[in-house]
């Protein structure tokens, strides 16, 4: 399976969130993570592998794209990262293999023999792993519609791809969001546009609403007027993501706001959380999105 | 001195194909004969791809080496289920140092002419690295554009029966006079991995058939113990693993079968590498294993129907 992260604005949370969901889905299964932000790869900060920090010197995937190199860097996390507390935590793990960009790398024009590597990347690591987690770039990147020229090929037609939009829980985030679906050069068109069936492209698409507060908790600094003013624009937005067809049904999940994650891009672990440092309910909608993102029936046609 | 190149996987296919099936796979070319052999087990060959080059030859360390010729590249199915690719050629020391007319190397398929007179151990070493540098002889690369042609061919349906990861395997095979066949197999990391083998010359040409079975029976080998593992890893979670062993019984098992298409002459390199990594017990005992978990399965199930 086929799962590609994308989002309308940069620093949503889009790449946070999808290699903790790759970090959960590897506790049971053999799991890639390709970094496909080919202008800023940092998902090599995320797991704490320093040499590949913001991207490896050669041979990442953008090298792979324009120099036509035949076997991109891969990186086991288990092995590469510093974090001891991930490296043996699970005996039993699957595999997770880190496909890194490269240093100073930036977009590129797709030609057709770059689509062509598309191609056989996508179909090469699908036959390998359960789940292959892309994270493309923020907004209409080439990267995004590579992957949907790629993905409509007839030669990917027995491969199951999902589509993640990653957004915060504002006004412009939601608005955003509905944009990069369903607007102009959107998904949906540059999908159709592609050979995708729009129907079944639009059953494959689910948002993940990132860091959104939690209204519930009591809250000893806040005044009555505040709560109330609080609950009162939590509703509108609820209003508005469904004015804006992103509404419950088309959600995959919801994380809460992490004090962690405020203050560093990372993996948590149950040792964050057994450590009092990061919140239990964070790994929990973590593990959550990790679960729904391959159970068959939430991915049921509407 | 021969080097090459064995990548090995699964087909993009759910189930095995048939025979006939598998030779319109390989039907790469109009007019060239594909190689089918039955017995013991359906082996098919593709026709060969020949790739002129004219390139720097990996050294470690390094030196002056520069080749000139061409590269052969085959595909090959086994049992229907598994595609291996296949690239090598043969080098030969020249002192020549310009490049000849192309009619010079193209009557030698699959040999390529070694200039700069290099010492062979060093081209030998330079071999078992990959090579990404522009310029660079990669067989690597020749054997996973093979691979890809076919995965794409329209002949499949695009459905892996299981998740696997392919190997890469680099040999190297040298003719010493009345060597007795010695071969060496080094395994690098989950998927790669490099043999040595010497040979006396009049066997030199039947070393590249060795070491693509050599090749299957490592990739049998490490994706069997790969689907034990996956076992292991549903059954602690409390998920079924029945599908997942199912299809490793009717796609891998009855593949194993070494030193089967083989030369006779060689077949005591098998036995061998059955000496140190002895590859047939701890097959047969994940074999053993996967049909205990079956049978426990279907007894139990048996037994639930019959409280009802
Ligand atoms: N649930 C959360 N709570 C608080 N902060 C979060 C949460 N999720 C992500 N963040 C933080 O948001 C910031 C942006 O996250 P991230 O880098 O993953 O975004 P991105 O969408 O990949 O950005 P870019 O477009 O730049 O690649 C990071 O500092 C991250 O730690
Ligand atoms: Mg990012």
């Amino acid at each position: 399976m086929l799962v590609f992260a994308s989002s309308d604005k940069g620093g949503t949370g889009r790449s946070v969130t999808s290699c903790n969901i790759a970090f959960h889905l590897a506790q049971r299964l053999d799991v890639a993570y390709l970094d496909f932000d080919f202008g800023s790869p940092t998902s090599g900060a995320i797991f704490e592998i320093p040499r590949a920090e913001r991207g490896v010197e050669r041979e990442g995937l953008h090298t792979y794209f324009t120099d036509g190199i035949t076997d991109p860097r891969r990186l086991d996390v288990w092995r590469q990262t510093t974090r001891q507390d991930l490296r043996g935590s699970n005996v039993r793990a699957g595999r997770l293999a880190f496909f890194p960009g490269d240093k100073g790398g930036a977009e590129f024009g797709t030609t057709r023999e770059i689509q062509q590597r598309c191609v056989e990347l996508f179909t090469r690591l699908d036959s390998e792993f359960d789940v292959v987690v892309v994270d493309l770039s923020a907004g209409r990147s080439a990267a995004l519609t590579m992957a949907l020229m790629a993905t409509a090929q007839p030669s990917m037609r027995g491969v199951t791809a999902r589509w993640l939009v990653f957004h915060r829980w504002t006004h412009q985030h939601i608005v955003a969001a509905n944009g990069l679906v369903y607007g102009d050069r959107g998904l949906l068109a540059v999908g159709k546009s592609a050979g995708h069936d729009q129907d079944t492209l639009l059953d494959a698409i689910r948002f993940v609403r990132v860091a959104v507060p939690n209204l519930r908790e009591h809250n000893p600094g806040q005044t009555a007027a505040q709560a109330t003013w609080l609950h009162a624009c939590d509703e509108e937005l609820r209003k508005l993501a469904v004015d804006n067809r992103l509404g419950r049904s088309r959600i995959l999940g919801t994380t809460p706001v992490e004090p962690v994650l405020q203050w560093r891009e990372q993996i948590i672990a149950e040792s964050d959380v057994s450590a009092k440092i990061a919140n239990a309910g964070t790994v929990k909608s973590f593990r959550e999105l990790s679960v729904r993102l391959t159970d068959d029936a939430v991915w049921e046609g509407m | 001195m021969i080097i090459g190149e064995v990548r090995t996987g699964l087909l993009r296919n759910s189930l095995p194909l048939p025979r006939q099936a598998v030779v319109d796979l390989l039907s790469l070319r109009p007019g060239r004969q594909v190689v089918a052999t039955d017995r013991p087990i359906n082996r098919t060959v593709s026709p060969d791809s020949i790739v002129g080059v004219d390139c720097t030859l990996a050294t470690e360390p390094q030196a002056k080496a520069r080749g000139i010729g061409t590269v052969v590249t085959h595909a090959v199915v086994v049992g229907g289920a598994v595609l291996q690719s296949s690239s090598r050629t043969r080098l030969e020391w020249v002192d020549y140092r310009e490049r000849k007319a192309w009619t010079h190397y193209t009557h030698r398929r699959g040999v390529v002419d070694v200039l700069g007179n290099p010492p062979p151990v060093q081209v030998v070493n330079g071999s078992k690295r990959s090579s990404h540098q522009r310029d660079t002889l990669d067989l690597g690369a020749m054997c996973q554009r093979m691979l890809m042609l076919v995965q794409g061919r329209p002949q499949l349906d695009y459905k892996p029966g299981l998740r696997t990861q392919p190997t890469q395997l680099r040999w190297n095979a040298t003719a010493r006079k009345g060597a007795r066949p010695a071969v060496h197999l080094h395994i690098d990391d989950e998927s790669r991995r490099t043999v040595d083998v010497v040979v006396p010359p009049e066997l030199l040409g039947e070393a590249s058939r060795f070491c693509e079975d050599l090749a299957l029976h490592d990739w049998l080998y490490t994706a069997l113990g790969n689907v034990v593992e996956q076992a292991e890893r549903d059954m602690a979670a409390g998920t079924d693993p029945m599908k997942l062993l199912g299809s490793a019984l009717t796609l891998l098992v009855r593949l194993w079968m070494p030193g089967a298409h083989v030369d006779s002459a060689l077949r005591p390199l098998w036995a061998d590498l059955e000496d140190v990594p002895g590859f047939s017990q701890s097959w047969h005992r994940n074999v053993a294993w996967i049909r205990d978990q079956i049978s426990m399965s279907t007894l139990t199930a048996w037994q639930d129907a019959r409280t009802f």
